[in-house]
């Protein structure tokens, strides 16, 4: 629960970057996320469609459905909106993280006591 | 054999989750799901095998539909607010009817020339161009074929919104009963141009009463009589009848498929 709420916002700023690179669709997204974290960050397979439709609706996403190789699929992209938004996102993550960083090299510092 | 998905959409819909989005949902799920599929079985698992592995990727009914669920914006107005889509919305739709049917019986005869220019023509409106003859039977019957069949298009609305929606069942009946009686008690009526332009009594106007008919003209003044009131029961009845079934057709239709 507790990784949970810590989580949260990662999902959005995650499939925020990496549509910024190129368009995808979903099984493709999750398995970059995989891929680029290392596993260490692996979103629920059929769980990321809804935060991908509440993107496209708030409009940082847009989605058109594509042919490739027989196969339809819905190939989601970022929008300028969606690219402004995730460079928000991702100042607030640089300083949250470095926060947390510099907390957690204090503690290592401090030593036994 | 069952839909596999249809739990699931049940559950969504239910919810409030607006129907373009279940539905894509779905069609997304099943999409992944054959991707995931592929996967497991390009890594030499059997199809049984590969199919289990990738339902138990995808996640269960539950976890889905909690993602979905935690998204406000992509539930429907009318999973939202039902008492305001299926109850309040269409009663001021037929009203709305009302003011369109009377608009477009001022366009399709023209604005009635006026010697005592008491009332100028607005530019938006062209001017009176179908005989003074004419313009009772095709207006009126313009003005019954709206009072008849836009109540009975609202409900039919009303029944299909509510059936696509799998609302609770009170939401479309109390929009329904409110809509068959609020149509069909209305009276719309309208009183035209005398053919002599010279008649004092000679503009067109509109009106809309509920418990008494005849000419608004002479009977502006009559109150409220349930008697004439109860007359339009019937015509409630039918409107109601015809929204239901389209209710029952729409539900049986969503079973079936």
């Amino acid at each position: 629960m507790a990784e949970a709420t810590f989580m949260n916002g990662v999902p959005e700023l995650l499939v925020l970057r990496c549509l910024r690179d190129r368009e995808m669709y979903g099984y493709e997204l999750v398995q970059e996320i995989r891929d680029r974290t290392g596993a260490v960050v692996t979103l629920g397979e059929g769980v990321v469609y809804p935060l991908l439709h509440a993107l496209e609706r708030k409009g940082a996403l847009q989605s058109r459905r594509k042919s490739v190789q027989g196969r339809s699929r819905v190939y989601y992209s970022i929008t300028p909106k969606g690219a402004e938004r995730l460079t928000g996102l991702s100042g607030t993550w640089s300083s949250l993280a470095g926060a947390i960083q510099q907390v957690m090299q204090g503690e290592a510092h401090a030593g036994p006591v | 054999m069952p839909d596999p998905s249809e739990p699931l959409r049940d559950t969504l819909l239910r919810a409030g989750v607006a129907p373009v989005h279940v539905r894509r949902y779905l069609r997304e799920l099943s999409e992944h799901f054959s991707d995931l599929v592929g996967e497991e079985r390009e890594a030499g698992k059997s199809p049984t095998e590969a199919e289990a592995a990738a339902r138990a990727r995808l996640g269960g009914d539950e976890a889905l539909a909690g993602a979905m669920l935690a998204q406000p914006s992509l539930r429907s107005w009318t999973g939202r607010a039902p008492l305001a889509t299926l109850v309040i919305a269409p009663i001021l739709l037929v009203v709305l009817a009302w003011v369109l049917a009377c608009l477009g019986i001022i366009f399709l005869i023209g604005w009635p020339a006026d010697p005592n220019n008491l009332n100028p023509r607005p530019a938006w409106v062209p001017p009176e161009w179908l005989p003074r003859t004419w313009q009772p039977p095709i207006g009126t019957a313009v003005l019954d074929l709206v009072q008849f069949g836009g109540p009975i298009l609202v409900g039919s609305w009303v029944a299909l919104l509510a059936a696509r929606q799998r609302s609770r069942l009170i939401w479309p009946l109390l929009g329904c009963v409110a809509v068959a009686l609020f149509g069909a008690s209305l009276f719309w009526h309208a009183h035209w141009p005398a053919v002599d332009p010279r008649d004092p009594l000679h503009r067109l106007s509109f009106g809309l009463s509920m418990g008494f008919r005849g000419d608004h003209m002479s009977d502006h003044h009559h109150s409220f009589s349930f008697a004439v009131w109860s007359q339009s029961l019937p015509m409630g009845a039918f409107n109601l009848a015809v929204a239901g079934a389209v209710y029952w057709w729409a539900r049986r239709r969503q079973l079936a498929a």
